[in-house]
């Protein structure tokens, strides 16, 4: 297997901004803005490197940099490596940074300081999908809860810091039952591993972690830390409370970042850690996740129904479609999975486009009341196209991207949860119902006479949608390149977890 | 070895620690700020050459000095390393102090010498009888400093009461270190480990001694619950001495106490901790202690308005932290135990030094005034980014080093099974994170202070500051060298 040092470029690239941008002058401040679009330029760029070179067809680590000794007297390393679960999680990084960059062009006020938080946000997001080595991903996990934090408290809205000491606390009580488990595995593994590979291999388990026919319940609770930790940030009910107030407080290009790349960690961890190296456990619980991703899905689509808050309307509406992922991933069929690492990435690219689409309605109006608007069609008809769009590519619409996705999730979902997949459908319907009502409220009728003379959408604005909105229209028609990248790696997941799966289609063919 | 031997060829570090007192002694009798200005520099200069004297002490194994009073070991040099660092932060901090009237006096010096001295013998003291003497010599100066601002109620208080809770303290401990001598015939630690393994002894009289003698030594260490004096006497003492007392004071109480449990009452090989103890469960003891100190601390601090209280109680729950260590009295435990102190050492400092720096120009110690720090002044940028480094570190978040710290000490405690603590310390981590971020909040998110002064660029403060900054972030990434001193010092005497 090669070696290549890409994916420690396109982590530490944005660094350089990090560190260079405090030490432009006041009236430099234009450039901290170009800079910053110039590094995420870049890395996109990489990311679409990765994407030529990366080889499908492989099982396993590819474009591996490591491992190299960091602590070596704790067998910490230096290891960073993606396989056909993350590549889509970089790609979609690499975007969405690109974008988010873009869509914080209005930024008033300590620029930047912005920018460098925000590029430090990237090093954080980058690193967490690429890093191998237990100790390294959780430095990165971490590290992105510091600039998140005073970017949500700085330059949010009127409750900033309420949400951002929310979001923070959150986390941060997943991620500390996260590293009693990752010092959990590293003692009673064969070798005191952190090596993310090497602990996939279940033989390296003794002492207490061992697998034996009875239940473990160790084991079971070093699942649950890691579960709690990431499904806090999926975020799965009932851990779901910080993200409305994250995201309503948020400025636009946060919030893009935050349902766009932030929410994905979660259920990238899941299949990382939990399910690569505790696929027992996985399996015995797999109908509660399932469960839950049932709850997701129709719960933040009733709460999304009754906001009046467009921005709220549409974080709850993330809630509901990161429940298809856990439910996809749940069901331990190749569809399911492959439809949810899909989903996730589908829904980093349509909600990225909702959140940037209501920071233009509220840098306008400077309020996201829904019921507030009316007739606005007549008056910003380019934005209204945009808003459509978004909005049917979230609903599902045949066509573009979120319906392949969705489809993928039932597919996959249905032989094992046939019930589960049947109640899930309603989310779809829901999800139809608040969307659709939410256009007309905002549209159609009368026009409003207080925003007759509302600007339409700006070059700016767009260029910041269209990449999204190609790549929603492409994978919606087209979506073979994607899932092929995708595929390869479930295989080898599937055929970790088969041993134990029998034992829960059994059980849970009635549901 | 006997005495002679022992002065001449192991004891340097501490004679210089003497003689140096004793010259700024000499200078304190000639009063006038060119004599402060050059007490402080002997001081200074007294400490780097005993600290000099003690790197450079090269020792082939473990040695008993002055028939077994004292103990020459990796571990007690680490911990007099620890002590004199403070001491050097220590002066410079006090260089220039609202508390000390802008330039401390000589006596302030040699105050500081022979507290450092105490606290030296202590870390390596083998012998009841020179453990208490050594509490007993780093107590009186103590009472002494933190009394130190003459004519300022509060400080008087918190002298008062330090000498009260001590001496209580202090009565109490010798009373047990009188029974065990009683029930094991010797005083020194050795002999005691060597008689206990041997001949069983009263596990009830045993206990009630080891209880005494804890709550002795909880003292020092301000644990719950003989923490009660810590807070009130953090607040009332100069700044300066404020900051020597939670890092050093605390570093040799735990040195000491350490020492005290793993040479005395460990049994041949790690696998039977605790074993000479009897029946009773050492390790839930101190482990519920640990828990109790870090819960109090936290909760307490949520409330806190004056910056010396709050890190006052912040450093109690640190404390609850590092006997997590001292709960697993393993190898692992103890130097889970001197990486956290190193890294305290690093993350408390700086944060004294911004509150003085604050104290000094705002001339205000309560939290409210930092209210839009960071909006004052480029100067004031700095404060408030290097304050909300140390504060984040001290909550335990990468990549700064209190966050190997709190890793390193939650490895002792799994690794010795005792995953209920570890689940209370990450829950007591949740609860820091609420007060130390509310100051970040304070200097960051809110409205500045109209009518504060403005702030004035101090060189001498903020390099040291810098240096702190960059060390707490350099040894959160890369803790390898911190790790192997850590552990290539994890080493007693038996």
């Amino acid at each position: 297997m090669e070696h290549s040092s890409i994916l420690t470029w396109i982590t530490f690239l944005p660094l350089l901004g990090v560190v260079l941008l405090p030490f432009l002058s006041k009236n430099q401040e234009w450039l901290a803005k170009w800079f910053a679009l110039l590094l995420a330029g870049i890395q996109l760029l990489m990311a679409g490197y990765i994407f030529k070179v990366f080889d499908s067809d492989l099982v396993g680590y590819q474009l591996m940099h490591g491992p190299y000794k960091w602590i070596e007297t704790f067998h910490i390393h230096y290891f960073v490596g993606i396989d056909s679960i993350s590549v889509s999680m970089v790609l979609l990084t690499a975007l969405i940074s690109v974008v988010a960059v873009i869509a914080s062009w209005g930024i008033g006020k300590n620029i930047k300081a912005y920018f460098a938080l925000l590029l430090l946000l990237d090093v954080g997001m980058m690193g967490t999908f690429v890093a191998l080595d237990f100790f390294l991903f959780y430095i990165f996990w971490e590290i992105m809860l510091l600039p998140m934090y005073f970017l949500i408290g700085l330059w949010g809205g009127p409750r900033r810091e309420y949400a951002a000491i929310k979001f923070f606390l959150f986390t941060l009580f997943g991620s500390l039952f996260m590293l009693l488990v990752m010092l959990a595995l590293y003692l009673y593994s064969a070798g005191n591993l952190f090596d993310i590979t090497k602990l996939a291999d279940l033989s390296t388990h003794t002492g207490l972690l061992a697998i034996s026919d009875s239940f473990n319940w160790f084991r079971f609770f070093c699942w649950l830390g890691l579960f709690v930790g990431f499904a806090i940030k999926v975020p799965m009910f009932p851990f779901h409370t910080w993200l409305p107030d994250a995201h309503v407080e948020a400025p636009t290009a946060i919030s893009v970042i935050l349902a766009g790349v932030l929410l994905k960690m979660g259920t990238y961890g899941m299949l990382r850690f939990n399910y690569m190296i505790f696929p027992d456990i996985t399996a015995t619980c797999s109908m509660v996740v399932a469960a839950f991703g049932l709850i997701n899905i129709i719960y933040g689509a009733l709460c999304a129904m009754a906001q009046t808050d467009l921005k709220k309307l549409i974080a709850y509406s993330s809630i509901s479609h990161m429940g298809f992922v856990l439910l996809g991933m749940s069901a331990f069929t190749p569809e399911g999975i492959s439809g949810a690492v899909l989903q996730m990435f589908n829904h980093g690219t349509i909600t990225a486009m909702l959140f940037i689409l209501v920071g233009v309605i509220y840098d306008r109006a400077h309020h996201r009341d829904i019921n507030g608007f009316g007739g606005l069609f007549s008056i910003v008809p380019r934005y209204g196209v945009w808003v459509a769009f978004a909005f049917f590519a979230a609903l599902g619409l045949p066509g573009l991207s979120g319906f392949v996705s969705e489809v993928l999730v039932f597919l996959g979902s249905y032989p094992t949860y046939p019930g589960l997949t049947i109640a899930a459908l309603s989310g779809v319907i829901l999800g139809a119902a608040y969307l659709l009502w939410t256009i007309q409220r905002m549209f159609f009728g009368p026009a409003n006479e207080k925003y007759k003379d509302l600007k339409d959408i700006s070059l700016r604005e767009v260029f910041s949608l269209l990449p999204l909105g190609v790549i929603v229209l492409i994978l919606g028609v087209y979506p073979k390149p994607m899932i092929d990248l995708i595929d390869s790696s479930l295989v080898a997941l599937n055929a970790k977890i088969m041993p134990y799966i029998d034992s829960v289609h059994s059980i849970t063919g009635m549901f | 070895m006997n005495n002679i031997e022992s002065l001449k060829a192991y004891f340097s570090s501490e004679l210089i620690l003497f003689f140096g007192a004793i010259i700024v002694l000499l200078l304190a009798m000639r009063r006038g700020s060119r004599d402060s200005l050059a007490a402080g520099m002997v001081s200074l200069f007294t400490l780097v050459f005993s600290l000099f004297a003690l790197v450079s002490t090269h020792f082939e194994s473990s040695l008993s000095l002055f028939h077994g009073m004292i103990a020459l070991d990796p571990f007690g040099q680490f911990f007099k390393v620890i002590v004199i660092l403070t001491a050097i932060v220590t002066i410079i901090l006090a260089s220039k102090s609202r508390d000390l009237k802008n330039t401390p006096k000589p006596e302030f010096c040699v105050f500081i010498l022979i507290l450092t001295l105490g606290l030296n013998i202590m870390a390596v003291a083998n012998h009841l009888v020179m453990i208490y003497l050594a509490i007993e010599m780093a107590s009186l100066v103590s009472y002494v400093l933190a009394a130190y601002i003459a004519g300022d109620l509060r400080s008087e208080e918190s002298g008062l009461k330090y000498v009260l809770f001590g001496g209580v303290a202090s009565g109490v401990m010798i009373f047990g270190m009188s029974l065990l001598y009683g029930l094991t015939g010797s005083l020194s630690l050795v002999d005691i480990r060597l008689f206990l393994l041997s001949n069983p002894v009263d596990p009830i009289i045993l206990f009630l001694s080891l209880v005494m003698i804890l709550g002795g030594l909880g003292y020092k260490m301000a644990i719950v619950p003989f923490h009660m004096w810590s807070p009130d006497v953090y607040e009332g003492a100069p700044m300066p001495v404020t900051a020597f007392l939670s890092v050093a004071s605390k570093a040799a109480g735990f040195a000491v106490t350490l020492r005290f449990f793993l040479v005395a009452f460990v049994g041949t090989t790690e696998s039977d901790l605790w074993v000479a103890l009897g029946n009773v469960d050492w390790q839930i003891l101190i482990a519920i202690l640990s828990a109790m100190t870090m819960t109090v601390g936290n909760v307490i601090a949520l409330h806190q308005k004056n910056i010396k209280r709050f890190l006052a109680y912040s450093s109690i729950a640190h404390a609850g932290y590092l006997l997590m260590g001292l709960a697993v009295v393993s190898r692992v435990g103890v130097e889970a135990v001197m990486f956290y102190f190193a890294v305290y050492l690093l993350m408390n400092m700086g944060a004294f030094f911004v509150a003085t720096v604050i104290a000094n120009q705002f001339k205000t110690e309560n939290m409210d005034d930092y209210k839009g720090l960071i909006y004052q002044s480029p100067f004031g940028i700095f404060l408030a980014l290097s304050l909300a480094v140390f504060l984040f570190s001290l909550t335990g978040i990468p990549p700064f080093a209190g966050f190997v710290a709190k890793w390193y000490v939650f490895k002792a405690v799994i690794d010795a099974n005792l995953i209920w603590l570890a689940v209370i310390a990450a829950i007591n981590a949740l609860i820091s994170l609420v007060y130390y971020v509310r100051l970040i909040k304070y200097m960051m998110f809110d409205e500045k202070q109209k009518d504060m002064p403005a702030l004035n660029t101090n060189w001498r403060y903020s390099s040291l500051i810098a240096i702190f900054v960059v060390l707490t972030v350099f040894f959160g990434i890369y803790f390898a060298p911190l790790a192997k001193w850590a552990q290539a010092s994890a080493h007693f005497f038996y």
